[in-house]
């Protein structure tokens, strides 16, 4: 049985990816603030937005045998102009974003719990290809992970990094800080994951699940000035810019 | 001096930094430079502020501008490690990032008050933000991090205030002795070149531009095709090794 490590498998996508990955006869390590429902699943606590609390969780991984998969999913957003957004939100988006996919690379790669061939899973947002006004600090972790696995391709041949960019889904985080107002223009989760682990078993760099994402994410990359203008357009909050 | 415009500028102190606060006061600009250490600049237009970005929370503006608006914020500190990722510590990876990436975010946020209308914001991008950072990953992770950020920021902040980047190409300065670089080559460029060329971009209008003619095009490229790189470096590998 192969090793796989999720980071916040608790609920929503990660919980959805936790259970195909575990169909799929691999041993799962959650590493997340809260407890996995699933009962084959291995708990670490760790909070994610806290570099020592990711040291700390280190030592419960040590002993483990090297993972040959590994889905960095925890995130957090915060869809708030700039000026509104409290400094509490910002510190934990770009902690919990950006640098603890970084810093947990870098602790499996210099502890050795990767695999001659690993395959890792990066959940990036669609914001990448769109631009994601009124929300630009999750935008920017996201763009920020992204390339960070880019460069990592060309560090890491041997491995392979697949990145994901989801578009609005039906969880409650997404439910509370994306776009959509209409639920029935959400991706369900459960969908989204069987989506990604299809590609992800075809060896496929980059997808976007879903139809729409999938033609937003072409868009974004042809047009992406136009995008974001679209985005802007989109999501201006109502009351916006009055008391200027 | 109540006519020349305010500029406050981080990373004063070396490189490109401060060949752009040179070139800024010799264009009679009333200056603010922020660094670790004293300035070397002696010169009765320019403040200069001794502080640690990687705490910029605890940095307090408010003494120096005295309600003073400013017309031109340029985010230029910035530092990297050039090595293997997997030998770099967390502790250099942390700083990076809360150097190149939470520094300018939360310096941002506190003068957004301190702006003028018709103020420009500008950040130092890279062309490691686009191009594949090989052994520079977590650099090139917060350059690009910085890029998206100004990319939606600039539509919030429109048409009052302008969001801007400047991506230079690699440069003959000390940054990169300090980030364990040592192949420095003739075709990189010269700090005082890409600070001149940075202040005729200050009149211009496209939000984003390149210290050389040929990386818009290579920006653009990748934007539309991400995966380029990884299939080009694959074709090669295979070449090589059969």
């Amino acid at each position: 049985m192969a090793n796989a490590l999720i980071t916040g498998a608790s609920k929503g996508l990660g919980l959805e990816l936790a259970k195909l990955i575990s169909q799929d006869n691999y041993k799962i390590t959650n590493l997340s603030r809260s407890q996995c429902p699933l009962p084959e699943v291995k708990n670490i606590f760790s909070d994610l937005s806290a570099i020592d609390s990711i040291k700390e969780s280190l030592k419960d991984l040590e002993s483990s045998e090297p993972f040959e998969l590994v889905v960095f999913n925890a995130g957090y957003n915060k869809a708030q102009t700039f000026e509104g957004l409290s400094l509490d939100d910002l510190n934990s988006m770009i902690d919990t974003n950006l640098s603890s996919p970084i810093a947990l690379t870098n602790l499996l790669f210099a502890n050795n719990l990767i695999s001659g061939h690993t395959r890792f899973i990066f959940i990036s947002s669609l914001s990448h290809q769109l631009g994601y006004p009124y929300a630009a600090v999750y935008a920017a972790t996201k763009d920020g992970l992204t390339h960070f696995v880019r460069s990592l391709r060309n560090s890491y041949p041997q491995h392979y990094f697949q990145l994901v960019f989801p578009g609005p889904l039906d969880t409650d985080m997404a439910r509370e800080n994306s776009p959509l107002e209409k639920s029935n223009n959400r991706l369900s989760p459960t969908k989204a994951a069987q989506s990604i682990y299809k590609s992800h078993k075809k060896d496929v760099l980059e997808m976007s699940p879903g139809f729409t994402p999938t033609i937003l994410n072409c868009f974004g990359r042809a047009f992406p000035s136009t995008m974001d203008y679209a985005m802007e357009k989109a999501l201006k909050p109502k009351n916006f810019g009055r008391d200027r | 001096m109540t006519d020349s415009k305010l500029a406050l500028i981080t990373g004063a102190n070396q490189g490109l930094g401060l060949e752009i606060t040179k070139a800024l006061l010799t264009n009679n600009w009333q200056v603010y430079g922020i660094d670790l250490n004293e300035s070397p600049i002696k010169n009765k237009n320019y403040t200069h502020i001794v502080f640690d970005l990687t705490n910029t929370q605890d940095l307090n503006l408010s003494d120096v501008l005295m309600n003073k608006k400013l017309d031109l914020l340029v985010c230029n500190a910035g530092f990297g490690y050039y090595g293997d990722f997997s030998l770099q510590s967390i502790e250099n990876l942390q700083n990076t990032i809360a150097v190149n990436f939470k520094s300018p975010l939360l310096l941002t946020k506190k003068l957004l008050n301190s702006m003028k209308a018709k103020s420009q914001i500008i950040f130092i991008g890279s062309v490691s933000g686009f191009l594949p950072a090989k052994k520079h990953e977590a650099y090139g992770a917060t350059k690009a991090a910085i890029l998206g950020f100004a990319r939606s920021l600039r539509r919030e902040l429109a048409p009052n205030i302008a969001v801007r980047v400047y991506h230079p190409g690699p440069m003959k300065t000390e940054f990169h002795q300090r980030a364990g670089f040592t192949n420095i080559k003739d075709s990189f460029q010269n700090p005082e070149d890409v600070a001149k060329h940075f202040i005729c971009w200050l009149e211009k209008f496209d939000w984003q531009t390149y210290s050389r003619l040929f990386f818009r095009p290579l920006h653009r490229l990748l934007v539309a095709a991400p995966t380029l790189p990884t299939h080009i470096h694959r074709v090669f590998t295979r070449l090589k090794h059969g």
